[in-house]
C-alpha cells in the first residue's frame, strides 16, 4: 500500500450501531488523493440521488489526506462531506483546521463515513484504533465549548481531540456547522444539520500510531524547502502573520469589492474600523496557529469594555468580519467579535448566517419584513445589537424571524414571498463571501460554477486580479478568466484531497506538490498530472450535481450582479458579463456548452467510464 | 512563428521564480542552456532544434498603492520571446501557466 496513509477508512452505521473497517481501494490513492478525491468517488458510488439530505439515508463523511498529519506544512486539517441540507448545489463540502484531522489518522483511520440515523444521541470514541459508540444524552443540549470540556473531562485526557455540533446543530439550523478545537469551523453547507440528523453529537480521537511515507529523507528535505518558500512569502511569511486573513479589509474596500448592505455596493467610508489594522491595535491579544501551522493566522482577540466587554475567544476571520461588519452595515468590531463568538458557541457558519441578516435588513428596510415579522427587532442596516440578537435566536430557532432564517433563505423565501428570494445574494442556495462579483469578474465566474454553490474556495480569482499572482489580470475584462478559473479549481480540488491548508498555495505550485506527493506516497507524479488528477476530481464532483439535476442554467448570479451597475468604486457602472465567460469555461472544461454537463468524451479521457456512460443519457 | 508572451506577477520572490522557469524549459520538453544575469534582471535560453525560447525576467521591490499594507513586495515583469511551430508555441505558454500556478485560498 502507498505511504502516507492510514489505510483505512470507517463506516459506521448508526442505525444498527455497528461499523466496520474498509482498506482503501488502491487505485484510489493514484487517482483521488484523498479527501474530496474520496469523497467524491463514495458519494458518487453510495448516495442514491433524491434522498433528503437529512434522512438516514444521506451519508456524512470526515476526511483526511495523505499529507494531513505530516511534517508538510500547515497539514492539520480535515473535511466533512455530504448532500448539502441547505443548497440545492447537492455537494456539500466544508473544510476546516484546528487539530482533529492529525489526530484521526494517529488513531488509525483517514477517514470515517456514517450512514442511518442513531435512536438516540451518541458520540464515537476512537482510542488509537479502537471503535466504540457511547451514549451522548448528557451532552446534547450543550453548546460548543461545553461538550469539549466534556469530552475531555469524561475521558480522562486534556490530549484527545474531538469535533462536535452545538445546539444549532441538533435543532437541525440549516447554517449549522462542525467545530474542532472550541474555535474552528467546518462551517460551510449545513453539514452541521446533517450530523444533528444523525443524532450524532461528536467524534472524540486519540491515536499514537505513525503515518510512515515513502522516503523519509527525501520527505523531510522537500517539507524544510517549501517551508522556507512559505517564509520567504510577503503573505504567508508576514502579512497573515502580523495581520490575519483581515489584512484583506482596506484592499478590498479601496478596489471596491467590500459588500456592503447586502452587496448593494462594493466600498464604505467606515470600512477603516473594521480592518485588520484596527484589529491588530485594538482587540487582538494574540496570534493562534492549527497543528502544524508555521504561518499562525488566528487572532485570539478580547473585548475590554463596552456593550459587548469581556467577549473573549479566536477570530474573526476576514470573512466573518465582513459578514457581520459591512454586509450588515456595522463598523465597529466589538459587535463583530459578539456575533462570531455567538457563531463559535453554539456552532453555526458566520458566512451564511451573516449573509443572511444582511438579506433580512434589505427584506426589513424594503418593507417585505416588518416589525411584526421580526419580533420587535428593528432591523436597520447599521442596528448591531439586532444583529447580534438576531444571530443567537437564528443558532436557537428561536422567535418567529429566527426560527425562519434558521431554514436557509431558500425555504425562508418561499414563506416571506414577494420578491425576497431575488434579494438573497447566493449561488445555488449558499450565501456568497465576501467579494462583490461586479468589480472582479474572474471571481464572479468561480462563484457561479463553484461545485458548492456560491464559493470563493474553488477558485480565488482574487488572488489573479486583486493581488497579481500568479499573474495579474484585469478584473473587469473576460480575457483568460474561464482558463485560470479552471486551473484554480483542478489544483484546489487537489489541496482539498492532499488536505492541507489552501494558505499554502501563495507559495508552493503543483511542481511542488508533485514532489510532496512522490516522497510521502511513492508514486511518481508531474505538476501536470497533479492538474489532471484535479481535474477528474472536480468533474466527479460536477457529476454528482448533474444527476440530480443541476445545469449551467443553475450556474448563474443573483440578478443584481447582471442587472444593476456597480453604483460606486472602480466597478461603477459595470455589471458582469457572465454569460460570454460561461461559454469559454464549459469550453476549456470539455464540458457540452448547452447543458454544463461533462461530455462522455471528457470523462473518458478522465478514466471516469461508468459516469460517461450517465452523461450519455444527460441533456 | 515568433509570439510573446508578457505578466506581471506579484509577491513571488524572483529565486522562486528562476525555478519555476527552469521546470517551465523542461516541461515544454527543451533543455534550458544558459541563465544570464542582465542589469536588471535575469535571461534565460533554451533551445531544441526549431523551437527556441528567450525569457526576461526582471524584478523590483516596491509598494503597490492599492497593496501597501504589505510594505514592498517582488514585481515582476516576465517577457517570454518564442520561436517555433504553433504546436510549440501553445505547448510553451501552457508550460509557463502551470509551472508558474499559484494562488491563495
Amino acid at each position: 500500500m502507498p505511504k502516507g496513509y492510514a489505510g483505512k477508512i470507517l463506516w459506521v452505521d448508526l442505525t444498527a450501531g455497528s461499523w466496520r473497517e474498509e482498506q482503501i481501494p488502491e487505485g484510489w490513492m493514484r487517482n483521488y488523493i484523498g479527501g474530496n478525491g474520496f469523497a467524491a468517488r463514495i458519494l458518487y458510488d453510495n448516495l442514491k440521488p433524491g434522498v433528503d439530505p437529512l434522512s438516514p439515508e444521506n451519508l456524512l463523511i470526515f476526511m483526511t489526506g495523505p499529507l494531513t498529519g505530516t511534517l508538510f506544512p500547515c497539514s492539520g486539517r480535515w473535511a466533512a462531506y455530504g448532500k448539502s441540507p441547505l443548497t440545492t448545489a447537492v455537494w456539500g463540502e466544508a473544510h476546516s483546521g484546528g487539530y482533529w484531522g492529525p489526530e484521526l489518522k494517529y488513531a488509525g483511520f483517514d477517514g470515517i463515513v456514517f450512514t442511518g440515523r442513531a435512536e438516540k444521541p451518541v458520540y464515537l470514541w476512537i482510542d488509537d484504533g479502537k471503535v466504540e459508540l457511547r451514549d451522548a444524552g448528557h451532552i446534547w443540549g450543550k453548546d460548543c465549548f461545553e461538550t469539549e470540556a466534556i469530552l475531555k473531562e469524561e475521558i480522562g485526557d486534556e490530549t484527545i481531540r474531538s469535533v462536535y455540533i452545538g445546539p444549532a446543530g441538533e435543532k437541525m439550523v440549516l447554517q449549522a456547522c462542525i467545530m474542532d478545537s472550541l474555535y474552528r469551523a467546518a462551517g460551510r453547507c449545513g453539514l452541521g444539520a446533517v450530523m444533528g440528523s444523525k443524532n450524532l453529537k461528536a467524534i472524540a480521537c486519540r491515536g499514537g500510531k505513525d503515518i510512515t511515507v515513502e522516503n523519509p529523507d527525501e520527505f523531510y528535505r522537500v517539507a524544510l524547502e517549501l517551508h522556507d518558500k512559505i517564509k520567504e512569502s510577503p503573505v504567508t511569511g508576514n502579512a497573515l502573520p502580523t495581520y490575519g486573513t483581515n489584512v484583506l479589509t482596506n484592499i478590498t474596500n479601496e478596489a471596491g469589492i467590500l459588500p456592503t448592505f447586502n452587496f448593494q455596493q462594493g466600498w464604505h467610508p467606515e470600512a477603516v474600523n473594521n480592518s485588520g489594522e484596527t484589529m491588530r491595535d485594538t482587540i487582538l491579544v494574540k496570534n493562534r496557529a492549527c497543528r502544524f501551522c508555521a504561518i499562525r493566522c488566528a487572532r485570539f482577540c478580547y473585548i475590554p469594555s463596552g456593550p459587548y466587554a469581556g467577549t473573549i475567544g479566536e477570530g474573526p476571520e476576514y470573512e466573518t468580519v465582513w459578514a457581520f461588519g459591512s454586509q450588515c452595515g456595522v463598523f465597529r468590531l466589538d459587535a463583530i467579535h459578539a456575533a462570531n463568538t455567538i457563531c463559535n458557541k453554539y456552532g453555526i457558519d458566520t458566512i451564511e448566517v451573516g449573509n443572511t441578516i444582511g438579506w433580512a435588513m434589505e427584506l426589513y428596510e424594503k418593507g417585505i419584513l416588518t416589525k411584526e415579522d421580526t419580533d420587535g427587532l428593528e432591523l436597520n442596516f447599521g442596528n448591531h445589537e439586532a444583529m447580534v440578537e438576531l444571530t443567537r435566536r437564528i443558532a436557537l430557532k428561536e422567535g418567529k424571524l429566527g426560527a425562519l432564517l434558521a431554514e436557509g433563505a431558500r425555504r425562508a423565501s418561499e414563506k416571506i414571498g414577494k420578491g425576497s428570494g431575488r434579494l438573497f445574494m447566493g449561488v445555488k442556495w449558499l450565501g456568497l463571501p465576501a467579494y462583490e462579483p461586479r468589480g472582479v469578474w474572474g471571481h464572479a465566474l468561480g462563484y457561479a460554477t463553484s461545485v458548492r454553490g456560491g464559493c470563493h474556495l474553488r477558485a480565488y480569482m482574487i488572488a489573479a486580479e486583486i493581488l497579481g499572482i500568479p499573474k495579474k489580470l484585469d478584473p473587469l475584462s473576460t480575457s483568460e478568466k474561464a482558463q485560470m478559473v479552471k486551473f484554480f479549481q483542478d489544483y484546489f480540488a487537489v489541496i482539498d484531497s492532499a488536505l492541507v491548508c489552501k494558505f499554502v498555495s501563495f507559495a508552493l505550485t503543483p511542481d511542488d506538490f508533485a514532489s510532496a506527493f512522490k516522497a510521502a506516497m511513492g508514486f511518481e507524479f508531474t505538476g501536470d498530472e497533479v492538474l489532471k488528477i484535479g481535474d477528474r476530481i472536480y468533474t466527479l464532483e460536477r457529476m454528482i450535481q448533474c444527476r440530480e439535476g443541476i445545469r449551467r442554467k443553475d450556474d448563474t448570479l443573483p440578478e443584481r450582479f447582471l442587472k444593476t451597475p456597480a453604483p460606486v468604486g472602480p466597478a461603477q457602472g459595470k455589471v458582469v458579463p457572465l454569460e460570454e465567460m460561461l461559454d469559454e469555461y464549459y469550453r476549456v472544461r470539455g464540458w457540452d456548452v448547452q447543458s454544463g454537463v461533462p461530455t462522455p468524451e471528457k470523462l473518458r479521457e478522465l478514466g471516469l467510464e461508468k459516469e460517461a456512460e450517465l452523461a450519455s443519457t444527460l441533456k | 512563428m515568433e509570439a510573446i508572451d508578457e505578466r506581471l506577477i506579484q509577491f513571488v520572490p524572483p529565486k522562486h521564480l528562476l525555478i519555476d522557469l527552469e521546470r517551465a524549459f523542461h516541461r515544454a520538453g527543451i533543455p534550458l542552456e544558459s541563465v544570464e544575469t542582465t542589469q536588471d534582471g535575469w535571461l534565460l535560453k533554451g533551445g531544441k532544434g526549431e523551437n527556441s525560447v528567450e525569457v526576461y525576467l526582471s524584478t523590483k521591490n516596491r509598494v503597490v498603492p492599492l497593496l501597501r499594507v504589505f510594505g514592498p513586495i517582488p514585481v515582476s515583469k516576465l517577457k517570454a520571446v518564442i520561436h517555433g511551430t504553433e504546436e510549440f508555441v501553445r505547448r510553451f505558454k501552457y508550460s509557463l501557466d502551470v509551472s508558474l500556478l499559484r494562488c491563495l485560498g
